[in-house]
């Protein structure tokens, strides 16, 4: 299997007021949205007394053809999350204060049921019609990628009601 | 875009600091247009925000770059920080108020694949010959392209922020009614 990478390591890192939880459900709701194969990787928490930190590795996936499958990488931690209770429309709300930092990084994987590795005849082939004949479709899968990293990023973005880079002018 | 490359660092964290009155988007706007006039794909590397009582202070880091020839490709970064930013409504539009510095590098990058430009002997002569004798017209070229393309958009932000200050708006108006009186009389003098 190749591994193209396509999206290298755009961090996003954020300090204030969040759910943690809530943060969770906005990124599995989206990939379940839009179809692709949950796998997480590591979730881990920990109670410090700086703060609880929570390390979560997610690396979902989805297979678009026969030969080609996305990957996506999203390195979400944070730290120093503290309790807090403020007042949202009259009402209490508990929130945390912390930092959220994340990382996505996004792989094309070329050959995903491996059947073209096992001869070097076949990867050969494989290599060559992939590079000169059928580069539209590697284009094509490589923008999907783009796009549905930044769509996913946008929504995290969205949530925590940050300003946003656009990409329109 | 590929990863490995011969870099040659042609503009080195060129500033540019503002206090006052702006709006964010006008700022990506304005980045964003000079980016598109120039051909470049535009791409965010990082996004940072904290938000305090005092206000947030952001971090945005911006990478587009242009791939001229199979062979060069150009990149500007672009490093926004803002701080105490908050807002503020004046006469009715909603404007953010705080401390911008945007910073500018610009690279000028080779593909490594040729991997022959990256033999030490070669990467030096070429680097001594570019320097002191004579530089190829393809790489020299495109090096002034990229410094070109970051004062385009160094001077697109410069004027963005001269046009927030009544004073500057003020005098802009003056001068253009200067110039559509200059105009008149000439067209009258010419029909007389």
């Amino acid at each position: 299997m190749e591994k193209h990478l396509v999206i290298d390591h755009v961090k996003f890192s954020y300090e204030g007021l969040f759910n943690p939880a809530e943060l969770y459900n906005v990124v599995a709701q989206w990939f379940y949205d839009k179809g692709w194969d949950w796998w997480e990787k590591k979730n881990q928490e920990m109670s410090l007394p700086s703060g609880k930190q929570i390390y979560l590795i997610l690396e979902p996936w989805k297979s678009v053809s026969d030969y080609y499958k996305l990957q996506l990488k999203l390195k979400i931690i944070m730290i120093d999350m503290k309790e807090v209770e403020v007042e949202h429309d009259g009402k209490p709300v508990k929130l945390m204060q912390g930092v959220v930092r994340m990382t996505i990084d996004g792989w094309l994987l070329s050959d995903r049921e491996k059947k073209w590795n096992n001869q070097p005849i076949l990867w050969f082939l494989s290599f060559v019609l992939e590079k000169y004949f059928f580069k539209r479709h590697f284009e094509k899968f490589v923008t999907w990628l783009k796009s549905d990293a930044d769509d996913v990023y946008t929504h995290v973005k969205n949530y925590l009601n940050t300003f946003k880079y656009t990409y329109q002018h | 875009m590929e990863i490995y490359f011969e870099k040659d660092l042609v503009i080195n964290n060129r500033e540019l600091k503002y206090n006052g009155i702006f709006k964010l988007d006008d700022v990506f706007r304005a980045i964003n247009k000079v980016l598109e006039e120039k051909g470049y794909v535009k791409r965010e590397k990082i996004s940072e925000e904290l938000v305090a009582e005092s206000g947030r202070k952001l971090y945005f880091e911006l990478r587009p770059y242009l791939d001229a020839t199979n062979y060069v490709t150009i990149l500007i970064k672009i490093k926004i920080t803002i701080d105490n930013m908050t807002d503020k409504v004046i006469e009715g539009i909603k404007y953010q108020n705080g401390n911008l510095l945007i910073a500018f590098d610009a690279w000028y990058m080779t593909d490594s694949q040729s991997r022959w430009v990256l033999k030490p002997w070669v990467f030096f002569l070429k680097g001594m010959i570019n320097k002191y004798i004579y530089a190829w017209p393809l790489e020299a070229g495109f090096k002034n392209k990229v410094a070109g393309d970051t004062a385009a958009i160094y001077g697109q932000l410069k004027a963005l922020f001269k046009s927030y200050h009544p004073e500057h708006r003020q005098a802009a108006k003056e001068e253009e009614v200067m110039k559509e009186v200059a105009k008149e009389v000439e067209r009258a003098g010419k029909e007389s």
